[in-house]
């Protein structure tokens, strides 16, 4: 996928726009979920009376909810000014190693020139991933702000084929955040993967 | 005061639930910019190294001759007793475990987590901490973790990881 970053502004938790790719309890029901997951965040590192910074970031969650379960973030670095105020379209992409099934790769570039700015990996993240998902997520009880982000080019990877999204799937929106397909531009209307639209409070 | 995670998603699915009264829906008044097609980092293409988020605030530069300053474990341990763990939706009965020095290349193999993207001898703080931490993730994943962990660039004061673990990990200093 790709996305317009945005200055976020987390309130007392974190408000963040990303993607994720998850294992939703593979092989079975009430097997542990996994996933790894890629966006702009800002997790408020004062909490009360600060407003943090937006950084780009990656994450995991692997056997999450059994004993032996992990989560782990990683900042990488703040977010280009330039990049939010000329809204320029950054690419995050979650990729299977061809050769090694437990290795996911994270990489966060320059939408228009290829031009990479993390690239990161997970060697360890064993998952057989059913879901791709994106949009916001929002934690926290008061003075959260993001103003409106866009998603595009959304696309699934298998192998060394990928495929640009062309189902609308499943929207839910909690109001705050809002979130939805820019009108006209569902994925089934278009040809680059729908916009998709975030913003909050 | 009551705190929530909330998402808003699509592609497949996602979950996401109103809390309070301020739940009205709006539509974007701002025109979307025109997508770009996706070009992608020629093969081994390498980003820049990770300088992760603000925290800590780093150390006056060391005068000339002198070993690069670095902040201390004082310094980290008042940051982090008086920071919720970055994340947690919740986080009880907590308490510091340890705070270690170590170069980054023993970060990822004591942890058992992917390596930090900086030098491998970049000195970094590691601060162990047990209690209940709930941290958020994507819908109808649920866990409490008995471990935290947070980890600082020792020279920049900057939060490079952090997160939940299942276990104790174990922690030597250099």
């Amino acid at each position: 996928m790709e996305l317009t970053p945005v200055s976020l502004t987390s309130g007392d938790i974190f408000i963040d726009d990303e993607g994720w790719l998850i294992d939703y309890f593979s092989p079975s029901p009430g097997s542990a979920m996994s996933w790894v997951e890629t966006g702009i965040d800002n997790t408020n590192p004062i909490y009360y009376g600060g407003t943090g910074t937006t950084y780009y970031f990656w994450a995991y969650g692997l056997n999450y909810g059994s004993p032996g379960g992990v989560f782990m973030e990683y900042p990488l670095g703040a977010v280009s000014p330039s990049d939010i105020s000329h809204g320029n379209w950054i690419a995050f992409e979650i990729k299977q190693h061809p050769k090694k099934p437990a290795t996911y790769g994270v990489t966060i570039s320059e939408a228009a020139s290829g031009t990479p700015l993390y690239t990161e990996s997970c060697a360890s993240c064993s998952m057989t991933p059913n879901t791709i998902l994106e949009g916001q997520e929002l934690a926290g009880s008061s003075n959260a702000q993001a103003p409106l982000a866009f998603f595009s080019y959304n696309s699934s990877i298998a192998g060394s084929t990928t495929t640009i999204q062309s189902g609308d799937g499943t929207v839910t929106a909690a109001h705050p955040p809002n979130a939805g397909w820019f009108p006209g531009n569902k994925p089934s209307e278009t040809s680059n993967g729908g916009m998709f639209f975030t913003d909050c409070c | 005061m009551r705190l929530s995670s909330k998402r808003v998603g699509a592609v497949i699915a996602a979950a996401a639930v109103c809390f309070g009264a301020a739940c009205v829906q709006r539509s974007p008044a701002t025109k979307p910019p025109k997508p770009v097609p996706i070009v992608r980092p020629p093969p081994g293409a390498v980003g820049i190294a990770a300088t992760g988020a603000a925290a800590i605030a780093a150390p006056q530069t060391a005068q000339p001759g002198q070993p690069p300053s670095q902040i201390t474990e004082a310094d980290v341990r008042a940051y982090v007793s008086s920071h919720r763990v970055p994340g947690t939706i919740q986080a009880t009965n907590v308490r510091i475990l340890s705070a270690t020095l170590v170069a980054n290349q023993q970060v990822s193999s004591a942890l058992g987590t992917p390596r930090i993207d900086v030098s491998d001898q970049q000195p970094m703080w590691v601060v162990l901490l047990s209690g209940k931490f709930t941290f958020s993730g994507p819908p109808r994943a649920s866990a409490v973790f008995p471990y935290a962990v947070e980890v600082f660039n020792a020279r920049t004061g900057q939060l490079m990881q952090y997160g939940g673990l299942g276990r104790a990990p174990r922690i030597t200093a250099r």
